[in-house]
């Protein structure tokens, strides 16, 4: 099939089966490695970007969904060049370690953000839960959010 | 020390790659021409493959390449990312007509695409005789189960390790009291989020290889050696890597992508599934314990007796040296001390190395019992233990290894410090759980060895290049930090390069928490090695003898003034007919193992109706020598306390018993915590100075998961008034994180 779709801004347009994975589209055809695969059927979380502003997972989501849609990758959080407000905290706060599942980690905490500017705890929390991380105990990415909400109340 | 570079929050030099997505993994490498590869595995336990055609893979357009069990035959092999060692037992195939386990690799194929080689699977003609499969350690030791393997050992129980002190017979008949307890915990996966993947390209006489690799040194001793090539011709590079927790410290499918990549000529892929990864890599050894604790009446713990039984699977792989690596890890002064350990072959998963390498086993059932006599006593826990605790200069149980530094009642003051806190906040009553642990600092036989090697640039920055592989825990940052100190020069001068065979000096490995340790011990040698290199070649430029030459806080004196690190730099490059190339080197093998110590408190609280237990919070205090990188100690601590906390309370790999089929076959079924698990955790590592320690350090890596079971199962225990004998939790008891807490 034909496929239309803008991807962190840019409008593209490629052929694929309608029965690609998200997931290989912007690994494979758009270079964008930034997306992970931990585990290809739903379970961890790494391969989270956002589409339309909500989280999901771009292992299970077909080209066939993505007609006209807006996707936004771990690259399209980066302002001209350097890390976007949540990568940065998520620096700054020692959330990275492997990295592997930081990716899907910052976009589904983007998504929580385009929701409430103001999460609780437990918010984030839930808003975490389908990301999985073997690394660290979750409180330093925990914090890096609360830390960009309140920055982003603040300005 | 420079306190804005050692002992501060530096944030990781790699994060920032990692977190805008530039950050290139293995499976971010796509070379030229590269084709797929994936592996045929036995659907069974235990089987004899009868016939196996692969005549229609063949014709499958798109296929390029399958190898069969008849083209590898002669090779036998250990994979484990060990060194050399007569306890490795080489028992593998690099794929096999006699399947010893449900994933046993029997044939492998190239295609074009991962879709491709997915159908190829399903089009080998295989026929099957199902043979009786040992899917447990009575199973395999019953005197009716045929050995696994015949021409190497009699017997299952294959290798017995042993370490004696005083006599435990006498010593337990002596005390006022004994207590015992047969102990189980299960074989859990170490689940690292980037499954295990690799690249390899055999060109000509060469072969390139890309892969998640933990002991890239050992695992190019061990492909040279099984290829007969020299080792120089065998490259191996490790890309950035999505955690290991020892699961990569050994061979995965290396040898099957050589070959096919040999055979196609082209490069090949090879990346597990995530049911791949559940199945066919490696675990920590389920075990089975029988423990024996000796008191008197004042609380002094003589004597133990400790007997364990661990299921290595169906091959050997690093069996014995978990074995031998638990038998050294009590840190309480007991006069009698006995440890016996069992290694048993079984058609389970095989076993391999994880995070904590046999000490999470042993410091449950130890620490069970060691609580169990405190209430016996009427004693505080914590005052028990540390009644019973080794001192600076005593020697660890059953070895000759000294403690060189120990800071224990420092992490237990700290500890209670933050329980006070806790306890204020908590509205509920709830019982704490404590546990203590002891890890080392590089390999307990004290085989870590690590070199490192420094090229100086015109403008006094400098390039690292080490042999260690940070595997995701940040080793990179606290060796550049390391460097960075000892030179004088600014973190931002420091470039690291690390983890190429072809370009950077040999290091054992990256386990047994030896990157700190060992590594930062190469990098001081190196780092002091440069410093004297540019002294001499800095008195030749100016014309002055060395010893005239001084250096201190990154200024190096000279008769007529001062010259800053650069400024000598840029003269000894360019400083005319006596101008020079400057490297440092050094190479640093481990003399001690310095021990690290934990002491970890869990809260749970039971809702009396429903008996639900609730896991509030969890602390944890370290002694782990002076800190390099606050940041860096914080993420291994909580991340140690996650994994802990999966380990005590869900996670299991189970096989269904009457199949023999693996039931956890994937990241939904095999529970691990998520965010919304892990209750509040608090962590500190104590002020300490080691002093066989790069800058003081010790080590941190394992450490922080080991106590954490125990703590939490003490915990259980005491809020249920019920005795517990086995992990995980979940298999018993009902159990919940409490939500609306605070993170700290
Ligand atoms: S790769 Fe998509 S959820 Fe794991
Ligand atoms: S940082 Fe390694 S899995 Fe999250």
């Amino acid at each position: 099939m034909k496929l239309n779709f803008t991807v962190n801004g840019a409008p593209r347009s490629l052929e694929t089966p309608p029965d690609q994975r998200l997931l290989d589209i912007l690994r494979n055809e758009l270079d964008l490695t930034g997306c992970k695969e931990g585990c290809g059927e739903g379970e961890c979380g790494a391969c989270t970007v956002l589409l339309d502003d909500k989280a999901v997972l771009a292992c299970l989501t077909v080209a066939a969904q993505l007609e006209g849609a807006q996707i936004t990758t771990i690259e399209g959080l980066t302002e001209n060049g350097k890390p976007g407000a949540l990568q940065a905290a998520f620096v700054e706060e020692g959330a990275v370690q492997c990295g592997y599942c930081i990716p899907g980690m910052v976009l589904s905490a983007k998504a929580l953000l385009n929701e409430t500017s103001d999460p609780t705890e437990d918010d984030i929390r839930r808003a975490l839960a389908g990301n999985l991380c073997r690394c660290s105990g979750y409180t330093q990415i925990i914090r890096a959010v609360k830390r960009t909400a309140k920055e982003m109340g603040a300005e | 020390m420079d306190k804005s570079i050692i002992g501060a929050n530096i944030p990781r030099l790699e994060s920032r790659e990692k977190v805008d997505g530039s950050g290139r993994y293995t499976d971010d490498f796509s070379p030229a021409g590269m084709l797929y590869g994936a592996v045929l595995r036995s659907p069974y336990p235990h089987a004899r493959v009868k016939k196996i055609d692969a005549a229609q893979v063949l014709a499958m357009p798109g296929v390029m390449a399958v190898i069969l069990p008849q083209d590898v035959a002669g090779i036998r092999y250990n994979s484990s990312g060990n060194p050399p060692s007569d306890l490795l037992v080489d028992d593998e195939h690099i794929l096999t007509d006699h399947p010893l386990y449900e994933g046993d690799a029997i044939a492998a194929v190239a295609a074009q695409t991962p879709r491709l080689c997915k159908e190829a699977l399903g089009r080998f003609a295989v026929e099957y005789e199902v043979l009786p499969a040992a899917l447990s350690v009575e199973a395999a030791l019953d005197p009716s189960t045929p050995p696994l393997h015949p021409d190497i050992a009699k017997s299952n129980d294959f290798q017995l390790l042993a370490f004696d002190q005083g006599d435990v017979e006498t010593g337990l008949a002596a005390c006022d009291i004994v207590l015992e307890g047969e102990f189980a915990t299960p074989a859990v996966h170490p689940l690292p989020m980037e499954p295990t993947s690799c690249i390899c390209e055999w060109r000509g006489n060469t072969i390139n290889i890309y892969a998640t690799s933990q002991t890239p040194f050992q695992e190019r001793r061990i492909l040279a050696g099984m290829f007969g090539l020299p080792e120089s011709a065998v490259r191996i590079v490790k890309p950035l890597m999505g955690g290991g927790f020892g699961a990569r410290q050994q061979l995965h499918y290396q040898p099957q992508g050589c070959l096919l990549s040999k055979k196609t000529g082209r490069p090949v892929k090879m990346l597990l599934t995530r049911e791949e990864e559940m199945m066919a890599t490696t675990t920590r050894h389920a075990a089975k314990m029988r423990v024996k604790l000796g008191a008197m009446l004042d609380g002094k713990i003589s004597a133990m007796d400790i007997e364990v039984w661990h299921d290595t699977g169906a091959y050997c792989t690093h069996g014995p040296i978990v074995l031998s690596a638990q038998g050294k890890k009590v840190q309480y002064g007991v006069d009698h001390y006995r440890y016996r350990g069992h290694c048993v072959y079984t058609n389970n998963v095989t076993a391999g190395a994880m995070r904590g390498y046999g000490n999470p086993q042993v410091t449950f059932a130890r620490e069970m019992l060691i609580d169990r006599l405190a209430r016996k006593l009427g004693r505080d826990p914590l005052e028990l233990r540390l009644q019973n605790h080794l001192a600076r200069g005593d020697t660890i149980p059953g070895t000759q290894t000294l403690v060189s530094s120990v800071a224990i009642q420092t992490c237990v003051d700290e500890a209670e410090r933050i329980r006070k806190e806790v306890d204020a906040k908590r509205a509920q009553p709830g019982e704490w759980g404590v546990a203590f642990c002891m890890h080392t600092s590089g390999p307990s036989n004290k085989s870590g060895m690590s070199s490192a090697s420094i090229y100086l640039n015109r403008d006094g920055s400098v390039q690292l290049n080490l042999g260690t592989a940070d595997i995701g825990q940040g080793s990179e940052t606290a060796m550049a930090q390391v460097a960075a100190e000892v030179l004088g020069i600014k973190l931002e001068c420091v470039n690291v390069h690390a983890a190429d065979t072809a370009s950077t000096p040999y290091d054992t490995g990256t386990f047994a928490s030896s990157q700190m340790f060992v590594g930062g011990n190469a990098v001081v040698l190196a780092a002091k090695s440069m410093i004297k290199n540019l002294a001499t070649a800095l008195a030749d430029v100016r014309g002055v003898s060395a010893a005239q030459v001084g250096f201190a806080g990154g200024v190096f004196s000279l008769p007529d003034g001062q010259c800053s690190f650069a400024d000598a730099a840029e003269q000894v490059l360019y400083g005319g007919d006596n101008s020079r190339v400057v490297f440092g080197e050094g190479s640093y093998k481990a003399v001690e193992a310095p021990p690290v110590f934990a002491v970890c408190l869990v809260r749970t609280q039971r809702d009396m109706l429903t008996g639900v237990l609730t896991i509030t919070d969890a602390i944890q205090t370290v002694d782990a020598g002076n800190v390099i990188n606050k940041n860096i100690v914080r993420g291994q601590i909580e991340g140690g306390m996650a994994q802990g906390l999966g380990y005590g309370w869900m996670e299991q790999l189970e096989t269904d018993r009457r199949t023999g089929k693996h039931i956890t076959s994937d990241a939904l079924l095999y529970k691990i915590p998520t965010a919304q698990d892990i209750p509040s955790l608090y962590s500190a590592a104590v002020d300490s100075y080691d002093e066989f320690g790069p800058l003081g350090a010790k080590s941190i890596g394992e450490l922080t998961l080991v106590p954490v079971a125990a703590a939490l199962a003490i915990s259980a225990e005491r809020s249920c008034g019920k005795e517990i004998f086995s992990l995980p939790l979940s298999k018993g008891l009902l159990l919940t994180r409490a939500a609306k807490e605070v993170a700290q």
